[in-house]
Order: structure tokens, then sequence, then C-alpha cells
């Protein structure tokens, strides 16, 4: 599990455009903070924190879907596509494939977390640790439900295609249905994880929920997979 | 002790049938040979056994466990029947990555012992995109022996490879059969299978039809044997007597210039030829006898379907 879980973290790391996409989130939230702190004295000293922190925040909930299944997006379904899931399958169990492929991923979004809220930290001194279990939560329910697809979805062709819809309407369907009056509103808002981000506390726990429900579902619909 | 065991294993894609209901057992210690045609259902049995593909139904046991249980992973070594590499890692690399993978430890002597037995250690380095069929066909032949496995699956290992290479695999095998371990493996070369599998299966339209040593199938197919004799020619006048004698013993006989060639279907009428010959004095100058061959045996089954 922890050599597909290495193998998975270093080949995003090593791929221009996952370069490309942290050095996007650290820089847009480098300026945010840094423009925030300049008006530091127009905010109260307890929302600063949150608000150095705004940057990442609204980057990573309007976008993190996005940059998750563009980056993602195949993290089974190439290994299906190239046969090279062959070499995993006769010498690990599944679910260490799955587990593995998912923490791979998981480490990868940490990290680039990480590095974003410590050059933020660096600038302007303040780590906002809410922000931060926001924004990580919102990414594991992503990676997890881009797992889910690249598995159910034998193309990687395919669930590029479909990651990018479904991150576009993601964030969308999900503030929509948060402030919506309309009836279908309430249904639609438990399936998005903005809502329970709105509702705060122990509501966030849902989205663990959410990504414990898609990582297990992989986990059997990949024991009945044939590779 | 049973390594391999399937009872009544059955893999349906929709609704063809492709293996259906194969039981068969290949103990410690074989070199076991799965021959049929292309779509006989071989690389599907094959990849049922290592868990790439899931059974329909039946049961399979690894080393006498329920292979659902998935650890006896460890114990095999599998090349699959279509390989394909990560572009961007090199054989070592990958068979380092693998073994993490199996969880055992790969020490780069071990890395370069492997890849000596396959003829890659001058490769090592190189990315596995730049290698030409044979040499990921090697590669993944490599890939297979990483963790000192006691059972080897190789779908085809010499299919694809130059004849030098091949000889080379074939030594491989015998090599590593000869160190215990058990091999199950299937090839459309029937030479290569007769030279060197101890027991043998052929695979027909998803069942086997035939199973067993060489010997025991030559046998079950009551093969017929060819004798081919030079000799001097007939001056006895009790040759037509001799002719219709020899002919009486078997079948196919071709009389040619100093050359007789006939079928027998046993090893004592082979003797009892030579003596009439002898006994008219005639001169044997040469007396070949050829045992049917795999091939013979193999294309006498496929022929049953036509």
């Amino acid at each position: 599990m922890w050599a597909i879980c290495q193998h998975e973290f270093f080949r995003l790391f090593k791929s221009i455009k996952s370069l490309i996409t942290v050095a996007f989130i650290v820089g847009i939230s480098y300026l945010v903070s840094d423009l925030v702190n300049q008006a530091a004295s127009f905010l109260p000293e307890t929302e600063l924190a949150q608000g150095h922190a705004l940057g990442i925040f609204v980057l990573i909930m309007l976008f993190g879907p996005l940059f998750v299944f563009s980056l993602s997006h195949d993290v089974i379904n190439r290994e299906l596509a190239g046969r090279t899931i062959r070499f995993l399958v006769t010498r690990t169990s599944r679910n260490q494939i799955i587990l593995g492929k998912f923490l791979g991923v998981a480490f990868f979004w940490l990290t680039c977390m990480i590095i974003t809220f410590g050059v933020v930290f660096a600038t302007v001194q303040t780590f906002d640790a809410k922000t931060f279990y926001l924004c990580v939560s919102l990414l594991i329910y992503c990676i997890s439900l881009a797992l889910l697809l690249s598995l159910v979805i034998p193309r990687p062709s395919y669930t590029m295609f479909l990651g990018i819809v479904i991150a576009l309407i993601l964030p969308g369907l999900g503030l929509w249905s948060t402030f919506s009056s309309h009836p279908a509103a309430p249904w639609i808002k438990y399936l998005t994880p903005f809502s329970f981000m709105e509702k705060d506390g122990a509501w966030t726990g849902f989205i663990w929920l959410y990504a414990a429900a898609f990582l297990i579902a992989s986990m059997y619909l990949f024991r009945r997979r044939d590779c | 002790m049973a390594m391999i065991e399937t009872i009544q294993l059955n893999k349906r894609f929709g609704n063809r049938t492709v293996v259906n209901d194969v039981s068969l057992t290949v103990h410690s210690g074989e070199i076991f040979g799965f021959l049929g045609r292309n779509g006989a259902g071989k690389s599907t049995f094959i990849n049922m056994l290592t868990g790439i593909l899931i059974p329909t139904a039946g049961t399979i046991r690894m080393f006498g466990e329920d292979a659902r249980t998935e650890g006896w992973k460890k114990r095999i070594g599998v090349l699959p029947d279509y390989s394909t590499f990560y572009d961007h890692l090199s054989p070592a690399e990958h068979l380092h990555y693998f073994a993490r993978v199996k969880g055992v430890t790969l020490t780069k002597e071990d890395c370069m012992r492997i890849l000596t037995a396959v003829e890659l250690e001058e490769h090592a380095s190189r990315k596995a995109k730049t290698f030409s069929f044979g040499m990921k066909k090697k590669l993944g032949i490599a890939q297979a022996l990483v963790g000192d496995p006691e059972l080897i699956f190789l779908d085809e290992p010499t299919s694809g490879v130059d004849v030098e290479s091949a000889l080379h695999i074939q030594n491989l095998l015998r090599k590593l059969h000869q160190q215990g371990k058990t091999i199950f493996m299937t090839s459309h070369n029937l030479n290569e299978v007769e030279k060197i599998c101890t027991r043998i299966a052929i695979m027909k339209s998803g069942k086997i039809s035939s199973l067993g040593t060489l010997d025991e199938l030559q046998a079950a197919h009551q093969a017929w044997r060819s004798v081919n004799v030079r000799h001097s020619p007939f001056t006895n006048e009790d040759s037509g007597n001799l002719r219709t004698f020899i002919e009486s013993l078997g079948r196919n006989t071709i009389w040619e210039d100093g050359r007789l060639s006939i079928q027998v279907d046993d090893d004592q009428k082979v003797a009892t030829l030579v003596r009439a010959l002898v006994q008219a004095r005639v001169d044997i100058y040469g007396v070949n006898v050829e045992v049917p061959s795999l091939e013979r045996i193999f294309m006498g089954e496929e022929s049953h379907d036509a």
C-alpha cells in the first residue's frame, strides 16, 4: 500500500501540470494574504488570520474540485487502460491498491495545502486552522469521488471530461442549493460538501463520511472488477 | 503438495462462456504447460488464477488456501499476457517498485542478478518506453522473478523474442525448475512445451480436452510411431510375401528406392519388422523411429473439431 502511495505521490510531483497547479495556488494565496495584510488595520484582530487565508479558501472552494479532477481523474483507469494494474493486482490485495492510490493523492494535496498555508504563515505570521481543515475536507471529498469515478469509467478521456463537468457543477450546485429556496434544494444540498461547511461544527464530519462512503464503494467495486 | 487447485472454474463474458467448469490440480515442482489455440481460454484461465480476472463461478485454491484471501500473492510471480510498463521508469526502478508493492526486500545485487538472468543488465537504467517488444517481454519475465516466488505464471514467455533469447529463456525456466520452483506456462511453441514441461494440458473451447505427461498423452491418443528404414534391394524370391507381411504390421506403408516408411502403433512391431528384414537377408543401413510429437497430438485434438 505504501509503495503505491509513494509512487502516486511522487508521480504527481513530477508532473508539470501538478507543479503549475501548486504554483498557481501558492501564488494566488500569497498575493491575497499580502493584500489583506496591507488592509490589516481595517480588520478586527480576531478575523485577521481568516482574512489572510481568504485567498486559499475561495480558490479551493471554487476551483478545488477542478484542480483535483484535472490531476487525478485517471488515478485508477490510467492503470486499467495501460494494463499496468496487472502488475499490482498480482502482487497485493485490491483494497491495498485503492487505499494506496487514495493516500498518494491525499498526501499530495495535503502537502500542497501545507506549502500554501506555510507560505502565508511565513508572509503574514498567521495560520487559520479552520480554513485549513475545511480546505482539506473538501479536497478529500473530491479525491474520493475522483477515485470512484476513475474506477467506474474505464477510459481516462471520459473521466477527464466528466471530471471537469462535475468540478464545474459541484461548487455551483453547492452554492445554489445552500442559499436557494427551491423545493429540491434541501435535498441536493446534502449531496455536496458546501452546505455542511456552511453549517460548520460537527456537520463537517459528514464531508468525511461521504469521502469514506466513496472509498468503500471503490473498494467494493474493485474487488468485483476484471483488470 | 497442490500449488494450484481449481474446482469447476467458470468465466463468462456476457453470454459467452470462455472457461467452462475447469477442474485442475498443479503440484509442487511441476512445469505445467497449458496449450490451446487462440481464444481457447488459456489466458482467461491463467488470469483468473493470478487474480487479474474474477471467476464467474467455481473455486480456486492457491497453496491450499482460498484464493479470495489474497495472502498467497506474495508467493507468486506473474508474466501477464500483455505487458506494458511505466514509460518513465527503468527496468531497475520497475523491479524495485514491484518489490515494494509485494512487500519484499530487493537489494541492488538481487536486482542485477534478475536483470542478468534475462539479459537486460546492460539496459538496467534505460527508460522502458525505449524498449522493443522482445525487451519488454524479458522485463516482464524479470519482474515475475522479483521476491523469489515459489510459483511462477508465464503467459507465452517466448512469444515475440528472437530464437537465441527464446533458448535462453527456456534454459532459465529449466534452472528455476531445478531450484524447485513450480512453473505454470502457456505457449504456442509446441516444441518448447514438449522439451521443458513435465505435464501438459490442452484446452479447447474453454474445457481441458487432454491432460497428462507427454508419455501419457501419447498413450492416450494411441499415437502411431513412424518407422523409416534404409535397406538394400530385396533379392529374395519371397520379397512379395515379405512386403505383404511388413505392410500387415502397420499402416501408410511407402516403398521407395531402398527406403521403407511405415506407421506402427506398438514398439514390439518395430522389432518384428527389423527381424523380418534380417531373416530375409536384407541389409539394414539405418532405422529411425519417430515418436509422435506434441504437435501431432495437438493437431489431432484440434482436428476433432473440424
